[in-house]
């Protein structure tokens, strides 16, 4: 019934000024993801100023466009040059760049496409058809579920490092959490770790964090190491092997429907979904030493996951007008500016628009999908321009990203001071991609485990209590301790009633 | 990797103390209940930084990452090393530039310094260098500035 | 799809024309007006600085941009302002009750709520709502409620609207609460709706759609009106059950500082005039079931005064802030 409806709406939208629009807005995405510190927050929020007199249905499906843009964008800066263009692509980078710099840029970039594609078609497919049901479910995560859920996020951590050294992947995890408390906390709004300074009021933002761990190290660096470039040029096949995809089909949906759900979580966002996703196919590999060396299943996990999740965090502002993710909460006044009203009333009063909607959707994923898989040799070049030209242009790039973000001085500064100290994070073997997990995690683990207490006046018990809890405490202790051999033989003797049945009826 | 490790698993060591300390005295807002004090959390994790550090400490030592030595021709193979240098001059270009950002027009210093990050780093002859500074600097502006009304410093 | 064109053409025209320099007597913005906004994008006052830009730029002849700069309560972003130079070329995107009162809180020491000139345009009272499902159903039950157990009450932080309204009932009807702070607007009413907390008394114009999705249910409003939402029952005041209760509700709109150039006010008046009257704010007012107002001059001076004295007394009165008004003379109403 949904696909149906979803089919006449598509049908509709299809004239070739849309098209040219959302070809045009998703190539405008995808700039805003590649350039790094500009966001599909920030891509969203300019381009709704920029739109509020044009007419509904153009300046919606333009939205929409940016952001499956920008989230997809951010890959590419991530695989050709170690630099995620927004957050959500740092565990892009994990396996992107080191495929890229082994000669495999073009597979790399057309596999990032592809799996964004059909992580976006994933999204649509729980927009269209579960989106009243999933909807709900956004009202099911409350402070303990949502703290149990950012306790696994923090648990992933010691799996995000390249090398084989959890506990640096830990610490950089942790790290990142302590980072995020700086500033005034959400509670009783004291500022905490601000040494009187006025300006750490408001924290460390993520964007001049991840611009200056990822972009400024990887400018150093690079000028230090002078204009030896030790990419090998070849450029392949661009559009993926069908049998590449098919190999990969259960990490495509594993990570897709977990990039949906944790799109439904209100506040949670790409972010966490890519990390999230790239940890489960970690987990799950046959291969799992190849992960940080170029390995495709992280890489198509990441991407599928953020993508997916731009789907998921649709879901609850079209059901409930709760938007799951930042982008998604910009996206959301957008649509009240225009005089819509997504949420509960939405299904009574108009309930034909969230086809619409996801006509618009579908559209801006094919048009990323064409434009990605256009775009990639006259990208490639990038790879080919001498260092000690290309990388003052970036840090250009990354200080008008940085400052844009809030148009304060300050964040360049910061920026600045975490490339510096990233430098040496880098050489010693302590990861980026946990610390800034770390940042994005640490007000919702801090929030969330107060205000629960507040909430059960100091008794831990009822963090228990919900069957969602359950579930992500049991997670997070086999993330934890699931390879020590205690749980293992403990795992072996609760099974053995089990087999030992199985084997009975087997006979 | 030994040595590094035992001195980053000092430094943690070190800073996780003066920050559970500062955790401490933390106000506590007694009318919330203790458990809603800002500093619980940060309470925690620092002690969590605090074992990590330890264990990372252990095992740098069983690996001997103690036995630092600072030679003199160590120091003179660091000063005369040309990534070192390298290093210095891109960092303190970049200091330099945001110092000066907001105080000269973003197009002029930006190109400025563009073209002295060429020129140092001898990324190709002077007029090229200088048609590329200026150009990316004055377009990097428009598109920014006029076109998507970021503002810019 | 041709409006699209019209607009693009629009749009490179007006880069044309942005060169030109006028020399008429009267002031033109003479580059781009950056419009701050303390808070993310899409809160209230996100969306009502949006609609205000949007009006105001043609009037004015110059682009606004918008720049989202949240953090510290919105304190960060109030400093930016303050700090930029005074020629009505930055405006902040705010509302009164936050903006009055970061003097008091210690978040800008040094500047008082006498420094802005406020234009405000929409102006939304306090909603005391509760979930669906609670055994809350009118004013009566509401007050036993509170009287018997302890009622949890979410809100957008210390401070915020949500606060403000919890803390006036609660020294009105002399009752104890569970303040349950909250990251947002948003996030707080989704909590009550959620069933994690009972009651939120949060803006108006946060809960207008839940209440017409009947997944929240409206007690009374803390105006000395009643309120009418389009497909909700009318709401009660609080003063039909308690006299002289005051009232608690925020304007949203624009600040500047107070010394920027006369001619500079005077063209803004204008414009802002204009643009509170017009169609969308209307528009928008009538959706998110707040009142649309036009306030600027001496009356947004008057405004901010009565918000410091208002919120900055309540704060300290309930052990917020340790400073006292007084210091800031700060009058008690």
């Amino acid at each position: 019934m949904g696909i149906i409806n979803l089919f006449t709406e598509i049908v509709k939208l299809f004239n070739p000024l849309n098209l040219i629009t959302v070809l045009l807005a998703v190539q405008l995405g995808i700039i805003f993801g590649m350039l790094p510190g500009l966001t599909a927050t920030m891509g969203i929020a300019l381009l709704t100023s920029l739109t509020f007199r044009w007419e509904t249905g153009n300046a919606i499906i333009i939205l929409i466009a940016i952001y499956v843009g920008a989230i997809y964008g951010g890959s590419r800066s991530a695989i050709l040059i170690n630099i995620p263009g927004t957050p959500a692509n740092a565990a892009t980078c994990l396996d992107g760049f080191p495929l890229a710099k082994s000669g495999k840029g073009a597979q790399a970039i057309g596999l990032a496409t592809m799996s964004s594609f059909l992580g976006s078609s994933i999204g649509l497919l729980a927009l269209v058809l579960f989106a009243p049901i999933l909807g709900r479910m956004a009202l099911d995560f409350k402070s303990f579920e949502l703290f149990w859920l950012t306790l696994f996020g923090v648990a992933i951590c010691g799996n995000l490092t390249a090398p084989t050294d959890p506990i640096k992947g830990w610490i950089a995890g942790i790290a990142g959490i302590l980072l995020s408390f700086v500033g005034m906390e959400a509670i009783q709004g004291y500022p905490r770790f601000t040494f009187g300074i006025l300006e750490l009021n408001a924290g460390f933002s993520i964007i001049p964090v991840l611009v200056g761990t990822y972009g400024l190290v990887e400018i150093l660096d690079n000028l230090t190491k002078g204009d030896i470039k030790t990419v090998i040029m070849s450029v392949g096949r661009v559009i993926p092997y069908f049998k590449d995809i098919i190999k990969n089909g259960v990490n495509i949906v594993r990570s897709g429907v977990i990039g949906v759900f944790i799109g439904i979580i209100p506040g949670v966002g790409e972010i966490i979904a890519s990390y999230v996703a790239y940890d489960f196919a970690k987990r799950s590999s046959k291969h799992p030493e190849k992960f940080g060396k170029g390995s495709v299943e992280g890489l198509i996990a990441s991407e599928t996951g953020n993508n997916a999740c731009v789907g998921g965090a649709l879901v609850p502002v079209l059901s409930l007008a709760i938007p799951g993710s930042p982008p998604a909460a910009v996206l959301l006044a957008a649509l009240w500016l225009h005089g819509l009203r997504p949420g509960p009333l939405l299904q009574i009063e108009n309930p034909n628009y969230i086809f619409e909607f996801s006509a618009m959707f579908f559209y801006a994923s094919l048009a990323m999908l064409i434009i990605g898989l256009l775009i990639v040799k006259p990208l490639l070049k990038i790879l080919l321009i001498k260092n000690s030209i290309l990388m003052p242009t970036i840090f250009l790039l990354c200080t008008i990203g940085t400052f844009a973000i809030n148009g304060r001085l300050f964040d360049i500064w910061v920026m600045i001071i975490f490339g510096i100290i990233g430098y040496p994070m880098r050489k010693f073997g302590y990861p980026s991609a946990p610390l800034v997990l770390g940042l994005i995690l640490g007000p919702m683990i801090d929030e969330n485990l107060r205000r629960g207490l507040i909430l059960t006046n100091g008794n831990f018990l009822p963090f228990f209590k919900s069957t969602i809890s359950i579930i992500l405490v049991v997670a997070v202790f086999l993330t934890l301790f699931g390879k020590t051999r205690v749980v293992k033989s403990a795992f072996r003797l609760l099974f053995q009633p089990i087999r030992y049945v199985a084997k009975l009826i087997k006979n | 990797m030994a040595k590094a490790d035992f001195i980053c698993s000092i430094i943690i060591i070190v800073f996780s103390l003066f920050m559970i300390y500062n955790c401490i005295i933390m106000p506590k807002y007694e009318e919330w209940g203790l458990y809603a004090t800002p500093g619980m959390p940060p309470f925690i994790f620092f002690s969590i930084l605090l074992i990590m550090g330890i264990i990372l400490l252990r095992r740098s030592v069983f690996l001997r990452g103690y036995k630092i030595q600072i030679k003199k021709d160590h120091l003179l193979r660091l000063y005369h090393s040309v990534a070192v240098r390298r290093f210095a001059v891109a960092l303190s270009l970049v200091i330099f530039y945001s110092f000066l950002l907001g105080k000269i027009h973003f197009v002029i210093i930006s190109a400025v310094y563009i073209f002295t990050n060429i020129y140092i780093f001898k990324g190709t002859i002077w007029w090229i260098n200088f048609i590329i500074s200026i150009a990316t600097s004055f377009a990097i502006w428009l598109l920014f500035k006029v076109i998507f009304l970021v503002p810019l410093p | 799809m041709k409006k699209i064109l019209i607009s693009l053409l629009i749009f490179v025209l007006f880069f044309c024309i942005t060169g030109i320099v006028f020399s008429s007597e009267v002031w033109q913005p003479k580059r781009i007006i950056t419009l701050i906004v303390p808070w993310g994008a899409g809160g209230a006052s996100d969306l009502t600085a949006r609609i205000l830009a949007a009006e105001m730029e043609p009037i004015l002849g110059t682009k606004i941009a918008i720049v989202n700069q949240p953090g510290a309560s919105g304190s960060i972003g109030a400093k930016s302002v303050f700090d930029a130079k005074h020629d009505g070329h930055t405006w902040l995107g705010s509302s009164n009750s936050p903006t009055a009162t970061y003097q008091v809180q210690g978040l800008t020491p040094d500047i008082s709520h006498t420094v802005w000139q406020a234009y405000f345009a929409i102006y939304t009272p306090c909603i005391i709502c509760v979930n669906p499902d609670s055994v809350i159903t009118d004013w009566e039950s509401l007050v036993k409620a509170f009287k018997t157990r302890e009622v949890a009450v979410a809100s957008a932080g210390i401070g915020a609207g949500g606060h403000t309204a919890a803390e006036t009932f609660a020294a009105k009807m002399d009752v104890k609460y569970k303040h349950v702070p909250y990251k947002g607007g948003n996030p707080a009413i989704v909590s009550t709706v959620a069933g994690e907390t009972e009651v939120v008394m949060q803006l108006s114009m946060e809960v207008a759609d839940m209440l017409r999705a009947k997944k929240l249910r409206a007690i009374a409003v803390m105006a000395d009106e009643p309120l009418l939402i389009s497909g909700v029952d009318k709401i009660p005041s609080v003063t039909d059950f308690v006299k002289d209760f005051p009232s608690v509700g925020f304007y949203f709109g624009l600040l500047m500082p107070k010394d920027i150039p006369e001619d500079a006010k005077e063209t803004i008046s204008k414009a802002f005039k204009i643009a509170a009257n017009s169609e969308a704010i209307k528009k928008m007012a009538e959706a998110k079931s707040s009142v649309a107002v036009s306030i600027y001059g001496e009356e947004g001076i008057k405004e901010m005064g009565k918000a410091a004295s208002q919120f900055g007394w309540l704060l300290y009165d309930v052990g917020v802030i340790e400073t006292s008004p007084e210091e800031y003379d700060i009058p008690r109403l």
